[in-house]
């Protein structure tokens, strides 16, 4: 079994007394709670008619999918071209007017090139396609003072992994700040077996993954309002990609009919720490600008200790096209990041630490997309998604959705 | 069937970890690096609360179905998890997608 790049023994970092604070934050009591009236229609407040009432239930159906085609840049060595489909159910249920609840069931078809690579070696001819079932249950609180609360367990298996989860939130309004603060902790623990790009299976390992997110909601003014956060993510354990293979080059030598582009070399396992911090700032601000007219300004700055920094920008423009039956909104993404401390596109000699995927290079994307949400009844709707994403390095993708959320 | 070929064998052992200073583990580093960043966002989101003097019946516009935030989570958890896998980063809006390696 490949051995993994254990770090010097962990000693207490500063995240537990932040988080510690932050609960501190949480918990102090509210000046005049009672003044903190929540704004008709937002995100964290009673929103009116919208706010599901006692034995309210809902059953949405949605249909996802993605694609994207390899049209030879990227990875040299590799055909990166992948398809999934996303069929996903949630039922929902207002048990009371304090609590409800919600179960999540989502399957994934994935059809990849690295799947089909792999179904070639007799120790992995089943991998024709992987098949991910994922299934989360949820529940949400409201408590004395404006208080929320909510908790998950969820659960997920795939051709070479399982994984368990468990979330939970809290937030509180702020008093007379027209605000909310919230706080969110998830974490996962994944059992992953390590298949090799050559159908070799190296053992098992493990990966735990603990993320923690601040948000803070804010109306702004009468017609702009903003929800703003900071995540911290902490993983650990191993964090390579299994299958994934790195080659190194060799000019002199003979071609390797068993790489892409039949280039001169030896492929060898991927190589990444087995520890990894990854800290995301995000916002968005939405400004009214007449009925059924609004825009959106968002955006994340991003950097993590494997040496990728990123930034996204997210305009959008929300518009009703009928009231109350049809709503529509565009949108536009720019996303640049720059490459992880261990890639490379090109290896002449191994390294302690070594990538060739595409995803940890540097690039940049446009996203165009926009979705469309017919209201049919009272609570019942059919949406339309579509985004197209234009990449730097050339793996173009498409993402297509439709989902239709009914009462009964 | 195809069989892995003599060059394809399995994958070369890693050299020995590596260390840090004063028994530092690499995840105390990152913690101590983005500290002073998470204390300015903190102090950002302080003085946000402190700018706030709208009045309960101004508040009409964010009824409006154009100003709620997302309607529909199931998408922006789909969204989420396509980038997350298809990009170095993750974070932010929406969630983290869930666990699992997200490596297609």
């Amino acid at each position: 079994m490949l051995l993994r790049n254990r770090t010097a023994p962990r000693q207490p970092s500063l995240l537990l007394p932040g988080l510690m604070l932050l609960l501190g934050a949480l918990v102090s009591p509210p000046l005049a709670a009672q003044e903190a009236e929540p704004a008709p229609g937002t995100e964290e407040s009673a929103p009116g008619s919208d706010e599901p009432q006692a034995g309210d239930q809902s059953l949405t159906t949605r249909l996802s999918f993605y694609n994207h085609d390899d049209s030879g840049d990227g990875n040299p060595f590799l055909d990166e071209s992948l398809t999934v489909v996303e069929p996903v159910i949630i039922f929902d249920r207002q048990a009371t007017e304090d609590f409800g609840y919600s179960v999540d069931l989502h399957y994934d078809y994935v059809s990849s090139a690295s799947i089909d690579r792999l179904s070639n070696y007799p120790a992995q001819s089943g991998a024709s396609a992987d098949n991910y079932i994922g299934a989360t249950v949820s529940g949400r609180w409201k408590l004395d003072d404006g208080w929320k609360a909510s908790g998950s367990f969820s659960y997920s298996d795939e051709y070479d992994y399982d994984s368990i989860g468990f979330g939970g939130s809290v937030s509180r309004p702020v008093a007379g700040q027209d605000a909310t603060l919230g706080l969110s902790v998830n974490a996962y623990y994944d059992d992953i077996r390590l298949i090799r790009w050559n159908g070799v299976e190296d053992g098992g390992d493990s990966r735990t993954s603990i993320s923690t997110t601040l948000s803070w909601y804010q109306i702004l003014s009468p017609t702009l309002h903003g929800s703003f956060g900071a995540t911290l993510t902490l993983q650990d354990g191993f964090l390579a990609t299994p299958y994934n293979f790195v080659v190194i080059e060799d000019p002199g030598g003979p071609p390797n009919p068993d790489l892409e582009n039949g280039a001169a070399g030896t492929p060898t396992a991927e190589v990444l720490p087995d520890s990894r911090a990854r800290t995301a700032l995000y916002g968005r601000l939405r400004g009214f600008v007449s009925a059924g007219r609004a825009w959106e300004l968002g955006g994340r700055i991003y950097s993590d200790d494997w040496g990728i920094t990123s930034f996204a920008f997210e305009p959008r423009w929300y518009q009703t096209l009928r009231k109350d039956k049809l709503d529509a909104m565009v949108r536009y993404r720019y996303y640049d990041q720059s490459a992880a401390d261990d890639y490379q596109e090109h290896f002449l000699t191994t390294s302690e630490f070594m990538t060739q995927d595409s995803d940890l290079a540097d690039l940049s994307s446009h996203t165009f997309g926009g979705r469309l949400i017919w209201h049919v009844a009272e609570r019942e709707s059919f949406s339309i998604g579509l985004d197209y994403v234009l990449r730097s390095d050339g793996l173009d993708q498409i993402l297509a959705s439709f989902s239709w959320e009914q009462p009964f | 069937m195809a069989q892995a070929s003599p060059s394809m064998t399995r994958a070369t052992e890693p050299p020995p970890p590596r260390r840090l200073p004063l028994g530092l583990s690499a995840l105390s580093l990152s913690a101590l690096r983005c500290a002073p960043r998470c204390a300015l966002f903190c102090a950002f989101l302080l003085l946000c609360g402190g700018c706030s003097t709208v009045e309960y019946y101004e508040k009409q516009n964010f009824g409006d179905a154009a100003m709620k935030f997302e309607a529909d989570p199931s998408e922006v958890h789909f969204q989420a998890k396509v980038f997350y896998s298809m990009e170095g980063s993750a974070g932010g809006i929406g969630d983290s997608a869930g666990g699992g390696c997200g490596c297609y």
